[in-house]
């Protein structure tokens, strides 16, 4: 009994010393990386293979969310910030004024290609031929009035063969991201905002009423016919199998890594595939970045080598082991374009966000 | 006193005769109620059972690995003895597979035959040279993970009939797999990687065993902080404390704190150890602070209902020869309560051991590929690996998922069985 | 102490002077004793606000066994607490008056409860010797007071006080073994194994005997005669042949009251309360 507190009492004293330690040896050995979910499996890759290759450690990479991980990045420099965030969507200026402010001067940009977002279905069932017009008809919350320019309703569509007569009498059931999700974000801006463009008036609300139009564009149905899903999509992947009828919005890669199950509708005429992505056919696709601080190129070992593996044509070249896991290669001058900046490291201004 | 002829029961007859009219009516209560009872205990076991079947059909595959065995001819214009780690190993491999079928010529042919093995194939290699530099310009036989669709293949996860397109294994790949099969050069051997290596992206080279530290690390400092901690708050509250307004409103709100959803925990570890105190991120010290706040209510509060069942008797018996408060409590409650107290605690550790949303808050939901040596090296928990490989979108992960699960369940298993040990051995003892 | 005779003794005798009225409280009979051991004055109690006895005056005679009868709730056990002051264990239990010990009123505030019940050991009416073997249950308080120094003393206090306690016999071959794996009788005898071997000066005993057979009870109260020549015994019983056998003097408790005191025999035979008379005789309204 006494030999028990006495030696939880030295135990105790002892994680005390391990904080006072941890505190003094203030200095961080290994890459700390913060950000987007869409870019975690490819940066993980890296980080991986950067580890294997080289005498470094393997960086530490959080999957926070685009907006999360540029919170953590951008408040300062020091050990105690992320070195480097992954980012679906490009910075804003804000953010970017931001980190300035907070004493990050130099932030690095590095476009690393692209994803798509596809719709996708069972296998069991034909291949869906979508417009974007379809997609905004069929999950926004409100929809135009036919022939009442103006006017909203709510949206009264039941099956999809009440939108589009070439598409299929099945009753519209979508799987889909949680507005949390960086895909969704994605989704809305991309398909639904490109969808709702078809109405003219809609598409001048952007000018005079940005309010107005994004509250249009950005708002799903609630009715069931959209179904939060959760951020896994392997869960979407797994609903759309067990109900042919219904259609999945996920990234890419899911669709990559389960052609045998699940299939990706056309999209203004466009199927979802690595080519139609890269050469930009594909409507709904954006590019993936990541953030690099210029301030820890120098502090935190294994930096530049990081940045070297990530922009090396083996890692996000035509046949790099990043595109086995779903990255879809940004055209070749691009890529000598954003190598050349890595290497140079040259920031970012305010004036390149225009 | 009573009269005899005045019956207290009003009503006329034996009491025998009305008993017995009334004892059917009573077993068949009795008989309802046990089989309510037994039906409600067969349908949680069937859950239970449920969800081990679908856990371990899902899982245990996950448990071997498809290998394939190489012809490697280390070549001494690719190795240069003098810089062993700088040579292109997966190019040796390439070669290896290349001399196998010389006929592939076609450089999307050669990247779907170089996809037959893993990426880690080149790592092992690397790792077998550093340990045979005398085998450098000969050909070795060396056995390296296949990759994990292959290996889905193998254990039968991917249908060969479904049409080439929808396959991630092409029908060339598939008769490549059958060829090396039928020269022996594939086999199937129980999954060490699983247990030694840390997360990977690539399935066929991902293991627990960087979870497993973390977890261990991060248990811990709990266990070393809560359990003293926690003890000394129950036996100061249940045994010293005065009984007044403080004593309640402390004992209600660490009754609240109980009831506090634990990512709350994880936003005070966020503000107070990594903000304030400036602790790392990722680290199981931290990790163990968050899940130590979060344990120690219920330690807490185990802990006091284990000192007030401690029988008053004793106590009589411990003052009445004269111990003073803190000899009552240090020789005859605590001994009682501490079988109780170390349940508490146990269950403590087991809910700490499955916690993942606090750690997201302070940066433990990572990927992390070197397995953690320390507490303040980076490090990810059990079911922060179980989260991240159920996120991933290969399906070699899958299993592993499962396969996860089964390890984590399998040390709530040993962490609960110790708790009825350790009871078993204190009881035994007085 | 004049001891007389107390088998066989004839019925109450008819036409004696007349009894206490029931409705009188005070005290009736010879409350003081010479040079007494322990002397109570104006003990009263309560329980939060209820009373539970009041008015006590009562002497306890050095190496007298006296014994408190009464209705079950009328108070004895608690008066008997009062004397080790384990009633400042109960949470809203309050005690007023003076209890003197060695000339000195144990509820002084300067007083150490410790050396108190060192002084006074107190013997209950379930048997609760501590979850730990029988060795240990005879050795904590000698321990814990530091009468003893090393094994050997302490091995000798065990064995003598199993021996004093009658329970040697029966144990000799198993004091590793836990003191709660005893019989009843055995587990009381080891209490008062317990309460002996920090060498007290009173033993408080409350009902000690109202959980045991009848053999058990007769080793006890043979027991407890023996210890009469070495310490001073306030046992409360419900056995009115209990207190008659072993017992000096008897005190009967009323409703929180002390209605009557006096040597056991005159109690028994030559009740001077009504009161006394009713319990006696066994007849309650
Ligand atoms: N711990 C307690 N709290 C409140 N009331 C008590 C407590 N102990 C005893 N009492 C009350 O005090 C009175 C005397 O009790 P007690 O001394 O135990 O009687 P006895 O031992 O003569 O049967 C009873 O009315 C009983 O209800
Ligand atoms: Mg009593």
């Amino acid at each position: 009994m006494k030999k028990m507190i006495v030696i939880s009492i030295v135990l105790v004293y002892l994680s005390i010393l391990g904080i006072a330690q941890a505190r003094a040896g203030a200095a961080r050995d290994y890459i700390s990386i913060v950000g987007s979910s869409t870019v975690y499996p490819f940066a993980t890759v890296v980080a991986e293979n950067f580890g294997k290759k080289t005498r470094f450690k393997t960086p530490k990479i959080e999957s926070t969310g685009s907006g999360g991980g540029h919170k953590l990045f951008g408040s300062g420099i020091g050990v105690a910030h992320p070195d480097i965030t992954n980012s679906s969507a490009r910075i804003t200026k804000s953010q970017l004024e931001k980190d300035f402010k907070n004493g990050v001067k130099e932030v690095v940009e590095v476009k690393i290609g692209y994803d798509g977002i596809v719709v996708a279905n069972s296998r069991q069932a034909m291949v869906f031929r979508l417009n974007r017009k379809d997609l905004f008809l069929a999950l926004a919350k409100q929809v135009p009035v036919a022939g009442n320019k103006g006017a909203l309703q709510q949206n009264p569509y039941k099956t999809w063969k009440q939108i589009n007569a070439l598409l299929p009498d099945v009753k519209i059931e979508v799987f889909g991201p949680p507005p949390t999700s960086g895909t969704r974000d994605a989704f809305v801006e991309m398909a639904m905002e490109g969808g709702a463009n078809t109405f003219t008036w809609i598409a001048t609300l952007k000018k005079t009423d940005k309010k107005r139009y994004k509250e249009i564009c950005h708002t799903i149905r609630e009715d069931g016919a959209y179904i939060e899903a959760g951020e896994n999509d392997n869960l979407i992947v797994d609903k759309l199998s067990k109900s042919p009828d219904a259609l999945g919005i996920l990234g890419f890669s899911f669709l990559d890594q389960n052609t045998d199950k699940i299939q990706g509708s056309f999209i203004d005429g466009v199927q979802p595939t690595f080519q139609a992505i890269s050469d930009g056919f594909y409507p709904v696709s954006r590019p993936l970045f990541f953030y690099v601080k210029k301030a820890h190129v120098d502090t935190i070992p294994g930096m530049r080598e990081y940045l070297a593996e990530f922009t090396s044509e083996t890692a996000w070249g035509d046949d790099g082991y990043l595109t086995t896991k779903g990255l879809i290669p940004m055209p070749e001058k691009e890529r000598r374009k954003y190598k050349k900046i890595v290497e140079e490291l040259t920031p970012l201004t305010l004036d390149d966000l225009n | 006193m009573n009269n005899l002829n005045k019956r207290a029961v009003p009503g006329n007859g034996r009491t025998i005769d009305i008993v017995k009219k009334g004892l059917n009516k009573r077993y068949r209560k009795e008989r309802r109620f046990r089989v309510f009872g037994w039906a409600a205990v067969m349908i949680s076991l069937g859950f239970l059972f449920l969800l081990f079947i679908s856990i371990i059909s899902n899982g245990y595959t996950a448990f071997q690995q498809t290998m394939v065995r190489l012809d490697v001819y280390l070549d001494t214009d690719v190795i240069d003895k003098d810089d062993l780690a700088g040579a292109d190993y997966a190019k040796l491999i390439h070669e290896a597979l290349l001399s196998v079928y010389p006929d592939v010529t076609k450089y999307n042919e050669k990247r779907k035959l170089y996809e037959l093995v893993s990426t880690g194939a080149a790592y092992r290699l690397r790792d077998f040279v550093a340990k045979n530099r005398h085998a450098i310009g000969t050909t070795i036989q060396i056995w390296v993970p296949a990759d994990d669709d292959v290996d889905m293949l193998i254990k039968g996860h991917i249908d060969r009939k479904t049409p080439q397109s929808r396959r991630r294994i092409n029908d060339r790949q598939l008769a490549w797999v059958d060829h090396l099969i039928s020269r022996g050069q594939v086999k199937k051997v129980f999954n060490m990687t699983f247990f030694t290596s840390g997360d990977s992206r690539e399935p066929e080279l991902a293991g627990i065993w960087g979870a497993v530290c973390g977890s261990f690390y991060t248990l811990i400092v709990t266990l070393v902080l809560s359990f003293p901690i926690g003890g000394a708050a129950a036996v100061y509250l249940e045994e010293f404390a005065p009984k007044n307004r403080w004593t309640d409103i402390i004992e209600v709100n660490i009754n609240n704190l109980a009831a506090v959803p634990s990512i709350v925990y994880g936003l005070l570890g966020l503000a107070v150890f990594l903000n304030f105190f400036g602790l790392p991120r990722s680290v199981p010290l931290v990790g163990g602070l968050v899940l130590t706040l979060m344990t120690l209510p219920t330690i807490i509060i185990v802990g006091r209902s284990a000192l007030k069942a401690v029988s008053p008797s004793i106590r009589e018996a411990g003052l009445s020869i004269g111990a003073s408060k803190v000899q009552l409590v240090a020789h005859h409650v605590l001994p009682q309560a501490l079988p109780g107290m170390l349940t508490g605690t146990i269950i403590g550790m087991a809910q700490a051991l499955g916690e993942t949303a606090p750690l997201l808050m302070i940066g433990m939901v990572a990927f992390i590929v070197d397995i953690p040596a320390g507490f303040t090296d980076p490090s990810t928990v059990l079911p922060v690996q179980i989260y991240l490989w159920a996120d991933s979108p290969e399906r070699a992960f899958l299993e592993k998922t499962s396969a996860a699960i089964m390890v984590l369940l399998l040390f709530l298993m040993i962490m609960n069985a110790t708790a009825v040990f350790l009871r078993r051995i204190f009881e035994k003892r007085q | 102490m004049n001891q007389e005779q107390t088998t066989g003794h004839p019925h109450i005798r008819p036409g004696r002077s007349p009894l206490v009225e029931r409705t009188e409280r005070a005290t009736v009979g010879q409350t003081t004793v010479e040079d007494p051991r322990i002397s109570c004055k104006n003990v009263a109690v309560y329980y939060d606000a209820k009373k539970a006895i009041s008015n006590i005056n009562l002497d306890i005679g050095r190496n007298e066994v006296i014994a408190m009868i009464g209705p079950s709730g009328c108070g004895k056990s608690t008066f008997l607490r009062c004397l080790n002051r384990m009633n400042d264990t109960i949470e809203g239990c309050t005690v007023s008056g003076q209890i003197f010990m060695d000339g000195k009123n144990i509820y002084d505030s300067d007083v150490d409860v410790v050396p108190l019940r060192a002084q006074v050991g107190m013997v209950f009416q379930k048997p609760n010797p501590f979850p730990k073997s029988i060795y240990d249950n005879i050795a904590y308080g000698a321990r814990i007071h530091g009468l003893v120094q090393n094994r050997d003393e302490t091995d000798e206090l065990v064995v003598g006080s199993l021996k004093r306690a009658g329970l040697w016999g029966e144990v000799k071959d198993r004091l590793k073994m836990s003191g709660t794996s005893l019989s009843g009788g055995q587990q009381q005898r080891l209490c008062i194994a317990r309460a002996i071997a920090v060498n007290p000066e009173v033993i408080l005993m409350d009902e000690p005997c109202s959980s045991l057979d009848p053999i058990a009870t007769a080793i006890i109260e043979e027991l407890i005669d023996e210890l009469k020549q070495d310490y001073t015994i306030v046992i409360v019983t419900h056995s009115m042949q209990q207190a008659s056998r072993i017992s000096h003097r008897t005190a009967y408790f009323y409703q929180g009251d002390l209605v009557e005191v006096g040597s056991t025999d005159q109690v028994f035979l030559n009740p001077l309360h009504q009161l006394t008379e009713d319990y006696i005789t066994g007849r309650f309204e």
